[in-house]
């Protein structure tokens, strides 16, 4: 009897053993790959990318209460996705005129225009990618030819900005999106 | 051999006569053949010598400006006589989408924020900005030149022309000093300098 208890005892003592060694290991391979995320500083760290097999599909304009709503989706490659996940400092993104054009001053006060955090853990994500939503704020309630101007996805630019709010990429595709053929 | 010889001479003199008519000539602008991100061919143009354009040139009608008659308290005003607005294009490229799928073009570009002229300091600069009521893209003595990731998408069925640059403001006048309302100095002065980034994309449909 005795015989048996101390082969029990042996038996569960080598399972208990196994076990926290396997524990061990499943703890240092957590602990590699904790270590192994890259982490970036800044959107400036890795901006050349953005332009380049991003999907973004056709802009969708709308006018209601003297408010321009602009919807599209971004489809980032995962690596890309990944560096904006684990950059330290906030990057942001707008969506305002081309470049010295000026044609939506009458409606558009360029200066006021709302920039948003690119922060991809709060933006919704759909089966084309996370879905962006621009409101801009109009000076007046446009009539139905100037509303055509307005929603012309050529007259826009998406924009992003590194951590001072300075611009770092332009992407001039709100016409037909990027790379995208539906 | 005489045939030859003339050629020569002649190419070289005509080459002297021309540079100066079109000084962009004599400057080494690159021009560069590349692929876009679908394969289709393009070619780009960084050019050394900005091509310029006027956008607006006004040259101030002074009997019609309305000038202080009275200020109880000395000021110091830029009052322009000429103010002249201008695109530089430091960059253009063309690329030519044959193809049903939609293309896309990525390119980082430059260009210069300047402030030039007979301005010599920042605070004639300031009163020259607020004189002719375009905030300059620099500050005085910051001229820099700054680089952007540029994407533009190529439509199909296109040939898309791409300009990528900065817009100019060239203001010709006077600091002038008031004192109790009358003019006490007149300082001639000019400036040029950069207001902010230019960009044009136009697509026009091929077969």
């Amino acid at each position: 009897m005795k015989k048996v208890s101390i082969i029990l005892i042996v038996f569960i003592a080598c399972i208990l053993m196994t076990s926290c060694a396997e524990q061990d290991k499943v703890d240092k391979i957590k602990n590699k790959s904790i270590k192994s995320v890259k982490t970036y500083e800044s959107i400036e760290d890795y901006h050349e990318e953005i332009g380049k097999r991003t999907v973004i599909t056709k802009p969708i304009f709308s006018i209601t209460d003297k408010k321009l709503h602009i919807k599209f989706d971004v489809l980032y490659p995962n690596e890309l996705e990944q560096k904006f996940k684990h950059t330290k400092k906030n990057s942001y993104y707008s969506v305002t005129e081309v470049e010295g054009q000026n044609k939506l001053d009458p409606w558009i006060d360029i200066s006021k225009l709302p920039v948003y955090k690119n922060n991809l853990d709060a933006i919704p994500k759909g089966e084309n990618g996370y879905k962006y939503n621009v409101t801009i704020p109009l000076k007046k309630q446009p009539s139905e030819v100037e509303k055509k101007e307005l929603t012309n996805g050529e007259n826009y630019i998406l924009i992003y900005l590194n951590e001072n709010k300075e611009i770092v990429n332009i992407l001039q595709v709100m016409d037909i999106g990027l790379n995208y053929n539906p | 051999m005489k045939g030859k010889n003339l050629l020569k001479y002649c190419v070289l003199s005509s080459a002297i006569l021309v540079t100066p008519l079109f000084p962009k000539f004599a400057f080494a602008d690159s021009l560069n053949d590349f692929t876009t991100d679908n394969g289709n061919k393009a070619y780009e143009i960084f050019y050394d010598l900005p091509e310029e354009f006027s956008i607006e040139n006004d040259i101030v009608d002074n009997q019609s400006v309305m000038k202080p008659f009275y200020i109880p308290y000395d000021e110091t005003v830029y009052e322009p006589s000429s103010k002249y607005k201008s695109v530089e294009v430091t960059y253009r490229s063309e690329a030519n989408n044959r193809s049903s799928l939609s293309d896309s073009v990525t390119r980082t570009v430059s260009r210069d924020t300047y402030v030039k002229g007979g301005v010599s300091t920042s605070a004639d600069f300031k009163l020259i900005t607020s004189g002719v009521s375009v905030t300059a893209d620099i500050g005085f003595g910051k001229s820099k030149t700054v680089s952007v990731s540029h994407t533009w998408s190529i439509p199909a069925h296109t040939k898309t022309t791409i300009k990528f640059g900065s817009k100019v403001m060239t203001t010709r006048g006077n600091i002038v000093r008031y004192s109790r309302g009358l003019v006490s100095s007149r300082k001639p002065t000019d400036a040029t300098y950069t207001y902010t980034e230019y960009s044009d994309k136009s697509s026009v449909k091929i077969k």
